[in-house]
């Protein structure tokens, strides 16, 4: 399943991704057990570089960061009745005991997402691989959440909230036209859906006068409800375009409503009434039994993310499924 | 599909006027509890975008974006509020049937650009073949422009745009007179109201702020006093009905003004952005008249699609 990776520059897409692998390998290696993962090489490479990284309290380098085209992941959730089967019937293959999701994530460069608005071609093979997204993450920088209309970080929202509505509906067009084309040839293709996941990065950089002056409270709620509520008051402010856009979806025969939101952050050194110098040094979380030595960071917010992928899961179109059957079948016989 | 044409005269706002209507649907459809919906249509978000950009930052629309933008094209889902037993029941769900889709053309101005077939051409090209298929046509005063009734032997101020559009709708009505749609939906929309003389006001005897949309009849008796001496000819041939085949749907009227600021005497005019619930911008503008705008908009698809 192919998964779209929204963000601006420094917005925080590698230290996401990066966040999100210290996430899996931490969720996957858990006494709970029904959540596994698998990298590819070149993904592991990168993303072990990553983590390695954050391990030692460094946030991603631009180096790295270059070398980030497509990241992929499986993972696998535990189907809920072979939970609860013996364990030696579990480890048989035939009993297919994890339900798989490939989840892909692209980085697109700037230039290529702007030739292609403006252009409205996807010549570029990436791009292509990007429309064909059933999710989209958009990745939001609190940092640049600000109420001062007349600075820079509010303009830069501005031209990120269009940048992102462009991308949305040039989804829902891609969806829209592949939907009719199907349509058109006989086949009975589920109506197109596409599930948006917005992440408040760098959530602890929100500022104080932003939520008093909204209203909010400090503190992401728990409660779902609440939750949707407090990032759509965010973004309804924010990105008003793009919310609008996914709202509209509906009305244009792709579905985009349920979309659902998370919040990222990594603890960084600070000293006591002094700014830190030079690049700021992730904190890590001490030794435990159940681990340690780990980023500090948003770990409850990564495993939801993860489980949200559960849910989507099992709603992924037939046609979506059988396509990236075909793709891996091919994979393997290159022949 | 409705076709809408926008007309007006250069420096009427016509691309301020469509920058404040993407605005209205943005801030009135980003809400869950939201009873709009819209989704614009790839090929007209970038310039629109950036219209959206330039307005939220105060900005009015730069020549770049006046000159790029020539179209608008959204879905538009609309839920009005039921009244009776079991109001809205069934009525909560979005989906692609409850759609109008909308094109807005904006040719150009008609002080700079003679579309051919006002020079004698029976040959309707270019983006001024749209204005003679369109199934309404919104027609812009400036309100700046507005004078007084004066003397009829001299002409107004807006005496030439009056008889542009006159010739403009005698056009129509000479293309549709074998084929094409049989009805054309007028709207007038005074410009810049705020703008408006207060001495056309206490000349014609009108409050300053025009009747709610509610008050249809009064409010455009209202806007009739305004345009009568202005657009004569306009009015006399919208309001004539019939011209052969085609004919003229009763005028709507509507009224568009966004505040402004000067933060020096040196500087340009900026948009004033006022606050909203939930602690958001947009600019201080008749937000109301948009939404009457796009409400009526919808009718009259429905009516077209009848």
């Amino acid at each position: 399943m192919p998964c779209a990776l929204l963000g601006d520059r420094a917005s925080g897409k590698t230290t996401f991704l990066g966040l999100l692998y210290s996430a899996q390998v931490k969720y996957g290696t858990g006494v709970h057990d029904d959540f596994r993962f698998h990298a590819p090489m070149a993904s592991l490479n990168v993303m072990s570089a990553v983590y390695e990284g954050m391990k030692d309290a460094r946030f991603p380098s631009a180096t790295l960061k270059e070398e980030i085209t497509e990241l992929s992941f499986i993972f696998g959730y535990l189907r809920k009745v072979q939970g609860k089967l013996p364990y030696y019937i579990r480890q048989q293959n035939w009993a297919k005991p994890f339900s798989t999701l490939r989840f892909s994530a692209y980085d697109v460069s700037g230039e290529d997402i702007e030739e292609f608005i403006e252009s409205g071609i996807a010549s570029r093979p990436l791009i292509q691989q990007l429309l064909k997204s059933v999710v989209v993450v958009v990745l939001v920088d609190c940092s640049k959440m600000t109420t001062d209309i007349d600075t820079a970080p509010y303009k830069k929202m501005l031209r990120y909230d269009s940048t992102v509505a462009k991308l949305l509906v040039a989804f829902q067009t891609y969806k829209k036209q592949e939907y009719d084309r199907l349509k058109d040839s006989g086949v009975n293709p589920d109506p197109p859906m596409i599930y948006p996941a917005f992440v408040l990065s760098k959530f602890d950089t929100l500022r104080d006068d932003v939520l008093a002056r909204l209203g909010l409270h400090q503190g992401f709620p728990e409660d779902k409800r609440a939750r949707k509520e407090y990032a759509e008051a965010l973004l309804r402010v924010f990105v008003p375009q793009t919310l609008s856009q996914i709202r509209g979806g509906k009305v244009a025969g792709v579905s985009m409503d349920k979309a659902a939101y998370f919040l990222s952050w990594v603890r960084t050194e600070t000293q006591e009434g002094m700014e830190p110098v030079g690049q700021p040094r992730i904190v890590r979380t001490g030794f435990r039994p159940e681990g340690g030595g780990e980023p500090d960071f948003s770990y409850d917010e990564y495993v939801n993310f993860i489980e949200h992928f559960r849910h989507i899961a099992n709603k992924i179109p037939d046609e979506i499924l059988e396509a990236e059957k075909f793709q891996a079948q091919s994979l393997v016989r290159p022949n | 599909m409705l076709h809408v044409a926008l007309i007006g005269d250069r420096g009427s706002g016509k691309t301020t006027f469509l920058g404040l209507l993407y605005a209205t649907l943005v801030r009135s459809g980003s809400d869950s509890a939201d009873d709009l919906r819209f989704h614009t249509t790839f090929e007209s978000l970038e310039e629109v975008t950036t219209l959206f950009q330039q307005m939220m930052s105060g900005g009015f629309p730069d020549a770049a974006v006046k000159e790029g933008l020539h179209e608008l094209s959204f879905t538009l889902g609309l839920r009005k509020a039921k009244h009776g037993f079991l109001p809205r029941l069934g009525s909560r769900k979005w989906n692609a049937d409850a759609g109008t889709s909308l094109q807005f053309t904006m040719p150009g101005s008609l002080g700079e650009e003679r579309p051919g077939f006002l020079q004698g051409s029976t040959i309707g090209t270019g983006p001024w073949r749209d204005v003679l298929d369109a199934d309404a046509i919104i027609l812009l005063a400036d309100s700046a422009n507005l004078a007084p009734k004066g003397d009829p032997s001299s002409p107004g101020p807006m005496a030439t745009y009056d008889g542009q559009v006159d010739a403009l709708l005698a056009a129509i009505q000479r293309w549709r007179s074998r084929s094409g749609h049989e009805v054309l939906h007028p709207i007038f929309l005074l410009s810049k109201f705020d703008s408006v003389k207060a001495e056309v006001l206490k000349a014609m005897n009108l409050e300053a702020d025009p009747p709610g949309p509610a008050e249809v009849a009064a409010r455009a008796a209202y806007a009739g006093t305004l345009l009568s001496p202005n657009l004569p000819r306009t009015l006399a041939t919208v309001q004539g009905g019939r011209g052969g085949r085609m004919r003229f749907d009763k005028p709507t009227y509507f009224f568009s003004w966004v505040r402004t600021e000067t933060k020096d005497s040196s500087a340009s005019e900026k948009i004033r952005l006022r606050r909203i619930d939930g602690g958001g911008w947009e600019p201080d503008y008749s937000r109301d008249e948009y939404l009457g705008l796009l409400e009526c908009l919808a009718d009259i698809a429905a009516k077209t699609k009848d």
